[in-house]
């Protein structure tokens, strides 16, 4: 009896105990999973590395957080050639992390945990701008000075990207004075060769290389070729058509005679939802197109059951993920990047736009433990030198000397890696944790030019033929996102999720003229809830920008 | 399991109160840290509900930011999104309640009814197992299976029971019976672990006695064992009827691809999805707040109006 108590006591105690761990504050939060870093990275290499490290001994770990849903974070940094070199080099290691959750989610509870990852790679948004207000970043002013950053970017971009209070928090990712982008149109090769090479240089080519497609039923393993595919999500269908009917949507509304309005009520928008209806209502895209999943589309491309594919990722995912295995699985076929086809009467198809302040900002909060560190490693891979090595690894493996203007001459072709090499090495951009434009874009073309035309790099062709063309320059669309907290902003949530309802519900109506119903009720709807104050708050934004660029 | 369980309430002295807490001090001891979890993880947080009634912003110290009356609770009431998530929150629950609960009540009482040991054993593991797979892989499979080219129209199809394939996932129609279907297939089998252990505290004696008085097989099921589950089948409805309101989250967030396909909206959005679009991806903290609020006073009502029907219709309740 006595010892039936006495165990009953001791477990008590250890629930006790182990509630009393649970609630201490010291157990990792779930934006650091770096604390269980695989691969031995805590363990100091022992190749000297440590000696021409200029800021300290120690090793240090910090996390990179991609504000991202869809980043790919399962790379192990000191797995690969490039960021072992890093390692070495700077006895740093680098964790990367994205959100659990939706990306809105995860900064709530980061605001709500008070907690934030070292370094942040984020939308130049509302949130940015909280962060700022909130005073969670770093003012990087004292880092700037002297920095290899401040010395490859003009002044004047700098300047651009300075907060309301003149200090710099965000280090611009990609910033750049030409073209950008990856959206756009792709083909089967095979599929096109097959039905005669048409052209489709407009909206009813694309039609009828498409009615051709379905009514020739192709079939690959079996499985039904589908017609005309796009990259997940609702938004992207949109853009995408937009764009070719002479609309450029962003963040909701497009340019009507200088201002912002609805891109449902810009001239063009109706054709192109009608266009998509059409093409809906006679089975050309795939019936599942709205409920897929990212893996879902690659897996139809990487077996080759699309014949057109039009998405965000044509000259990335589509081009470096799933040629390599639509070539090796069947010699022969390939995607060719086509210029986008166009309604008539169209003459600029703006496919993606690009700002000089690049895509994105990468900023360090004041929760980093060792900033100097962090911005150095950053201010590294930025560098000339640092891109050249995340882009084509050391010394000695695909390259032994540069070039006049410092691009390698490569001995090997970037593209012409296995997946396992491409793993060892570590190229590529994997570890671009600030991108330098002009030098990634610059080197490319230049590597490229050297090659005889059948060794050329898909992706750059695609880019500098291509997307590239097809890209707006944006600026004076700068900050027009509204906050979410005030009335504009709950306006343009609200939009945003009438827009999310409409725009599948007019392309899966089941006529035109239910389809041009549904587009006017999703008008009405959108004004109904405000819509009036998101486009004057993003107009004058607008119309401000353009006065300081002019 | 007996009759009432929180019926019998005799009144005690005080000081006979804790002599009776003393002689269990060593349960007190155990059912201490459980009392410490609920206060740390239900009632402090209790705290937070404040900002319902402010125009929290980011940044803010909780329950220091300005003060909004019932604004957030007007805004939620007048949302032109307000009935229709209702309507899906309730229906989907009733449905719930309409065809996955009883499920593991008739597949228990099949069991019992199962004479084959081995047969038996199988039948309970195989339908047992589903519960052990998490939402992601089950909706990750449903959404395979209801593909235009997945298993199920191909089945439909062969059957020569549909002429072309329909996209389940694409109309709103079909979204509450996926919802119901697949919560049947998942809980069935761990659900009825309660009812079939229930059944066998029935005392055999009385199947003897029901024997000799002449009782069919029917009769037997709906007298003796029926009767002997109902405690359990009472108490357990007055628990789900409580949680009516909030069940179906993870279901409803996976199946519409993380609220992305928004061709189910119309049925789809319930009290939870909503809190959680608005709330946290729109970062408007207080309006998701007010609407849980909101969600727990209704909870709370419907557990007593069912606990209070249960005590009225058949002596049996929670409290």
């Amino acid at each position: 009896m006595k010892s039936r108590k006495l165990l009953s006591l001791a477990l008590a105690c250890l629930m006790l105990l182990a509630l009393a761990a649970g609630c201490t504050g010291d157990s990792p939060s779930p934006s650091e999973p770096g604390t269980q870093t695989p691969g031995g990275n805590d363990t100091p290499s022992g190749n000297g590395g440590t000696d021409t490290s200029p800021a300290g001994t120690d090793p240090y770990t910090f996390t990179y957080y991609w504000n991202y849903d869809w980043a790919d974070t399962s790379l192990i940094w000191g797995e690969d050639a490039v960021s072992a070199y890093m390692r070495d080099r700077f006895n740093t290691t680098v964790v990367m992390d994205k959100p659990g959750t939706s990306p809105e989610e995860q900064i709530g509870l980061f605001f709500a945990m008070d907690q934030f990852p070292d370094v942040m790679m984020i939308e130049r948004d509302s949130t940015y701008q909280q962060l700022i207000e909130q005073g969670k970043l770093l003012a990087l002013d004292d880092l700037l000075a002297g920095s290899k950053y401040a010395e490859l970017l003009s002044e004047g971009t700098v300047n651009m990207s300075r907060a309301a209070d003149g200090k710099v928090y965000g280090l611009l990712n990609w910033a750049t004075s030409q073209p950008t982008g990856n959206n756009g149109w792709a083909i089967n090769k095979k599929i096109w060769e097959e039905m005669g090479s048409p052209s489709l240089n407009t909206t009813n080519d694309l039609y009828n290389y498409l009615v051709a497609v379905r009514d020739a039923n192709l079939t690959v393993g079996g499985m039904s070729v589908v017609p005309l595919q796009f990259s997940s999500g609702a938004d992207i269908i949109a853009d995408q058509m937009l764009a070719s009917f002479g609309v450029r949507r962003i963040s909701g509304v497009a340019e009507v005679g200088g201002e912002l309005k609805l891109h449902y009520t810009a001239p063009g928008a109706e054709d192109a939802f009608l266009f998509l209806n059409r093409l809906w209502n006679e089975d050309l895209i795939n019936s599942d197109a709205f409920a897929e999943t990212t893996e879902q589309i690659r897996e139809k491309l990487s077996v080759g059951r699309v014949a057109v594919y039009c998405g965000n990722d044509i000259t990335s995912a589509l081009a470096t993920e799933v040629r390599p295995v639509l070539i090796a699985n069947d010699p022969g076929n390939d995607y060719i990047a086509i210029p986008s086809p166009r309604a008539s009467g169209v003459t600029d198809v703006w496919n993606s736009v690009w700002y000089s302040l690049g895509w994105n900002v990468i900023v360090i909060t004041k929760d980093a433990e060792n900033p100097e560190r962090i911005f150095e490693l950053i201010d590294f891979v930025h560098s000339n030198e640092g891109s050249l090595l995340v882009s084509y690894g050391p010394q000695g493996v695909l390259w032994d000397e540069m070039d006049a203007n410092s691009f390698p001459i490569l001995s090997r072709a970037l593209n012409s890696l296995t997946s396992e090499e491409n793993d060892e090495l570590g190229a590529n951009g994997r570890w671009t944790l600030l991108g330098n434009a002009p030098y990634a874009d610059q080197s490319k073309v230049a590597i490229n030019a050297r090659l005889p035309a059948d060794e050329q790099d898909w992706v750059t062709n695609a880019q500098t033929n291509i997307t590239w063309r097809h890209s707006m320059y944006a600026d004076a669309y700068l900050n027009i996102s509204t906050n979410p907290q005030e009335p504009e902003g709950i306006a343009f949530s609200n939009f945003e999720l009438q827009d999310s309802i409409f725009i599948p519900r007019i392309i899966t109506a089941p006529n035109e003229a239910a389809a041009a119903a549904a587009l006017r009720e999703a008008v009405d709807t959108i004004y109904g809830q405000d819509f009036a104050l998101v486009e004057a708050y993003k107009t004058a934004v607008f119309q401000a920008n353009q006065a300081l660029l002019r | 399991m007996e009759g009432s369980i929180g019926a019998r309430r005799a009144r005690k002295p005080f000081q006979q109160h804790l002599r009776e807490l003393w002689r269990q001090r060593d349960l007190q001891v155990m059912i201490f840290p459980w009392m410490l979890l609920v206060i740390v993880f239900a009632y402090i947080p209790l705290y937070g509900l404040i900002i319902a009634f402010q125009d929290y912003r980011l940044g803010d110290a909780i329950g220091f930011s300005r003060w909004a009356g019932l604004e957030n609770f007007r805004m939620f009431f007048n949302s032109p999104d307000f009935w229709p998530i209702m309507r899906n929150t309730f229906a989907i629950s009733f449905l719930k309640m309409l065809f996955a609960f009883p499920a593991p009540i008739i597949l228990a009482l099949m069991l019992n009814e199962v004479r084959g040991i081995k047969f038996k054993r199988s039948v309970q593991t195989i339908s047992y197992l589903p519960y052990f797979i998490s939402w992601v892989v089950v909706a990750g499979l449903t959404l395979d299976f209801l593909k235009p080219d997945g298993s199920i129209n191909s089945l439909l199809m062969s059957l020569n029971i549909i002429d072309s394939p329909i996209a389940f996932m694409n109309e709103a129609k079909y979204f509450w019976g996926v919802i119901v279907v697949t919560d049947i297939w998942k809980g069935i089998g761990w659900n009825a672990i309660i009812y079939i252990a229930a059944i066998a505290s029935i005392n055999p004696e009385l199947y003897q006695a029901a024997d000799i008085d002449g009782a069919g097989r029917m009769r037997k099921v709906w007298h003796i064992t029926m009767s002997g589950i109902k405690p359990t089948v009472v108490i357990l409805l007055i628990l789900t009827t409580g949680s009516i309101i909030q069940s179906s989250f993870d279901q409803v967030m996976l199946l519409t691809n993380n609220l992305q396909n928004t061709l189910v909206y119309e049925r789809s959005e319930i009290l939870d999805t909503h809190i959680l679009r608005v709330g946290m991806r729109n970062m408007r903290y207080s309006y998701a707040t007010a609407a849980g609020l909101f969600r727990s006073f209704v909870s709370v009502a419907l557990l007593l109006s069912a606990n209070f029907t249960a005590k009225k219709l058949s002596d049996e309740s929670l409290f």
